[in-house]
């Protein structure tokens, strides 16, 4: 999901930017506000936003398909600390993942807006319509898999917008084609660790969970 | 150390070794190119548009050093505020 510089017209380098300003001012706020009322909030940010940045630029060889892919780790993050303040933290690490070569920095908004927004947002959202209805480690598994599986998809949409404005869904097809086969291996592996990172802070340390259901 | 420690240590463990065990695949199977790559080459070879480098990567045989030295920046501030994350506030 990381699209380089050069790859998308301008045009919708600044739209995607544009979008996601609303998201970072309001994310912004809200690390202020719980700062404020939780001096623990900031190094627990701290610290998923490195985890995202690592989860989010490992990437894993699928031998099954002779390429390799990575996880996004926002859908985990967003139910630790809350989308808002994911959306900002994935900013951050996407910024920073481009100076080793993964994504760029015109195309920061578009990254952010598939990985940042969509993926931190479709999984939150799977995660609260789940938490009352399945057990935990179920609700946050499947959280991680459609975040994974969502942020792919606006990828491919990114570029079937940018690039191929006459034949949208032809080419938003076609390009997910090319992230697909490789990541549904990898969702199944953001299915696991989201399932047992959540699971397991659920029961041993419920009180970090709060933070992000609770505001979300 | 409580059971949350253990259990981070454990986490560090697993972590640690699919990592070691995903290089060696990747080694074996020779470089594997990523999905990113596949599929802007795919959406750039009919529109003729090129990916360019706007900012300096860091080049790839520095990535460990860089790498190593976010991890021990990562590991003294995860350390010192670990306590208050993560304390059940005993030792206070």
């Amino acid at each position: 999901m990381h699209i380089s510089d050069g790859i998308l017209p301008l045009v919708w380098c600044g739209i995607w930017y544009a979008v996601c300003i609303p998201f970072w001012i309001v994310g912004v706020r809200e690390i202020r506000k719980r700062t404020k009322e939780d001096p623990k909030y900031l190094p627990t940010l701290a610290m998923i936003g490195a985890a995202v940045f690592v989860i989010s630029v490992w990437h894993i060889p699928v031998p099954v398909t002779g390429s390799c892919s990575h996880p996004v780790g926002t859908p985990m993050a967003a139910i630790i600390v809350g989308p808002f303040a994911t959306v900002v933290i994935s900013s951050i690490a996407l910024f920073f993942q481009a100076f080793l070569g993964h994504g760029g920095i015109t195309t920061l908004g578009a990254n952010t807006f598939s990985m940042g927004v969509v993926g931190t947002f479709t999984g939150y959202l799977t995660y609260i319509l789940l938490k009352n209805r399945a057990p935990v480690w179920l609700s946050a598994g499947l959280a991680g898999f459609v975040g994974d599986i969502m942020t792919y998809v606006t990828s491919a949409l990114e570029l079937a917008l940018g690039l191929n404005p006459h034949s949208v869904v032809y080419h938003w097809w076609l390009y997910f084609l090319g992230y697909g086969p490789t990541q549904i291996p990898i969702a199944l592996a953001e299915f696991a660790f989201t399932a047992g990172v959540v699971s397991y802070i659920a029961e041993n340390r419920p009180e970090l969970l709060k933070v992000g259901v609770a505001h979300g | 150390m409580d059971r949350f420690v253990v259990y981070s240590i454990a986490l560090l463990v697993l972590i640690s070794s699919a990592i070691i065990v995903a290089s060696y695949v990747g080694h074996k199977k020779g470089e594997l190119e990523g999905t990113d790559d596949i599929v802007e080459d795919l959406a750039t070879s009919a529109t003729h548009v090129q990916a360019k480098e706007i900012v300096p990567a860091i080049p790839e045989d520095m990535e460990p050093i860089g790498f190593t030295i976010a991890g021990i920046l990562g590991g003294l501030l995860v350390g010192y505020f670990w306590e208050d994350m993560f304390g059940t506030g005993e030792r206070k």
